[in-house]
């Protein structure tokens, strides 16, 4: 075999290594399941763990508050919020959907608190949030 | 006290450990996040930190009635009362924040902000003779300070002071100077309520990137600055609010309308290493407008400021730049 195709073959075989390693990456990405889980908080406690990445229809659940107040929170694909409560600042209704875990969405007189976690640890570009 | 803690993991890469938590104080949300070395001690600064802001919330708080702030409105305008230090020193900042903002600033508008209760069972629009009554009756004139013997006395019985809009500020200052007295290799964030504190770079060396939350959309980020080892504040009208008849009554009163202020701002986000100053400022800020606030920024060494405005523009102080301002 001539240089020139000993070469060429080689050259062949790198690309076809080079093309079989970019595709296991990208099938390991396809592959891997982006869970994004809201957290439910109450009094210091979990009390719902849900899996807002796969989401097909929007749904409702009510939070009953310890102290007899309730917060009515909306899940969509990929966030969550309040659409009603019975505090008197709503605060967490004015917070919208949140969708990372940047931003909480915190009723204090109700005691509830909901955080967004990502297991697929996501990078976000930002650190923090101020509101 | 509501405390979570929201988990600890480690970068695998250099072994920098994180430790995160939220608790309850002032009427908001605190959390801490470190980065660090030893994670058992990460936690334990954010649960001591923790216990110095419960301290430090029973002289601040006007919501706790025992605390030394609610024990001074109850007595100060019938005889001059003495105070402690802490409190001596963040009301002299609010009335110097008063001064230089022209008394957009004051923070003797107890009665006012009671009067709406806004973020309460009882919030209402106050009629207008009972609001000029009370906003034609404050004012930091009003409170008399004798450094000699660290008294506060109010000399019209109308003022009650409420530092809302200093203290969390004052706090949070004061929770980093902890932390970095017991370690002063660690890093992080404070965040008070929104209010951000960074404790120096990143990890990596990179600085904090930290978003502006869109006013007419809270829950999505308008802008992101770049920063090391400083506060960011944003002052909005888009998070305590009633709206009645179609219109939002947000909680950030001017002092000389006793109306909530509308004067074209509706985020003013300061930027500076003092915490208690981006707090006062972004107030201020708030209830001056675009022109006067830009002139008050200007004229403060180290602060910088974006202010948004009704119609979604943004305006910048002429330092910002070094901030790597993004509008997204």
């Amino acid at each position: 075999m001539s240089v020139k195709k000993r070469a060429a073959v080689v050259t062949a075989i790198l690309t076809l290594l080079l093309v079989l390693c970019i595709g296991i990456i990208a099938y390991g990405k396809l592959v891997t399941v982006s869970g994004k889980y809201a957290y439910i908080y109450q009094d210091n406690k979990v009390i719902q763990i849900i899996d807002i990445s796969n989401v097909s229809k929007p749904y409702q659940l009510r939070i009953e508050a310890p102290g007899g107040g309730y917060n009515l929170i909306e899940v969509r694909q990929g966030s969550i919020g309040v659409v009603e409560a019975s505090c008197p600042d709503h605060m967490c209704q004015n917070m919208g959907f949140i969708t990372n875990s940047l931003l909480p969405v915190t009723c204090l007189p109700n005691h509830m608190v909901i955080t967004i976690e990502n297991d697929a640890e996501e990078p976000l570009d930002l650190d923090d949030i101020a509101y | 006290m509501l405390v979570i803690l929201t988990g600890c993991n480690k970068n695998a890469e250099n072994n920098i450990k994180k430790a995160s938590a939220m608790g309850e104080y002032f009427g908001t949300v605190l959390t801490i996040t470190l980065y660090g070395a030893d994670e058992k001690q990460l936690n334990q600064l954010i649960l001591e930190s923790f216990s110095e802001c419960e301290r430090m919330e029973k002289i601040f708080s006007v919501r706790l009635p025992d605390s030394e702030l609610s024990v001074l409105n109850s007595r100060a305008a019938r005889e001059p009362v003495m105070v402690s230090e802490e409190l001596g020193d963040v009301i002299n900042e609010a009335l110097y924040y008063n001064e230089v903002s022209g008394g957009a600033f004051d923070v003797s508008v107890g009665k006012l902000i009671q009067s709406w209760g806004i973020g309460t069972d009882n919030q209402r629009v106050p009629g207008k003779e009972e609001i000029s009554e009370l906003a034609g009756k404050n004012g930091c004139q009003y409170i008399l300070w004798n450094a000699e013997k660290h008294t506060i006395q109010f000399t019209d019985e109308y003022v009650q002071l409420d530092l809302g809009a200093i203290a969390k500020g004052y706090a949070a200052g004061q929770l980093k100077q902890y932390i970095l007295s017991q370690n002063n290799k660690v890093c992080g964030i404070i965040d008070f309520g929104g209010n951000i504190v960074t404790i120096g770079e990143k990890q990596d060396g990179k600085a904090w990137n930290i978003g502006v939350t869109d006013p007419f959309e809270p829950s999505s980020v308008y802008a992101s600055v770049s920063v090391k080892d400083m506060c960011i504040v944003t002052s909005g009208n888009y998070e305590r609010y009633f709206e009645q008849d179609g219109i939002r009554y947000h909680h950030i009163l001017d002092p000389k309308t006793g109306y909530p202020a509308r004067n074209g701002i509706v985020s003013a986000t300061v930027i500076g290493a003092d915490s208690m100053a981006c707090d006062a400022l972004s107030t201020a800020c708030f209830i001056l407008g675009v022109e006067k606030a830009m002139n008050l920024i200007e004229k403060m060494e180290g602060i910088e400021a974006v202010f948004i405005d009704d119609y979604g523009q943004f305006h910048c102080s002429s330092g910002m730049e070094q901030f790597y301002f993004q509008k997204r």
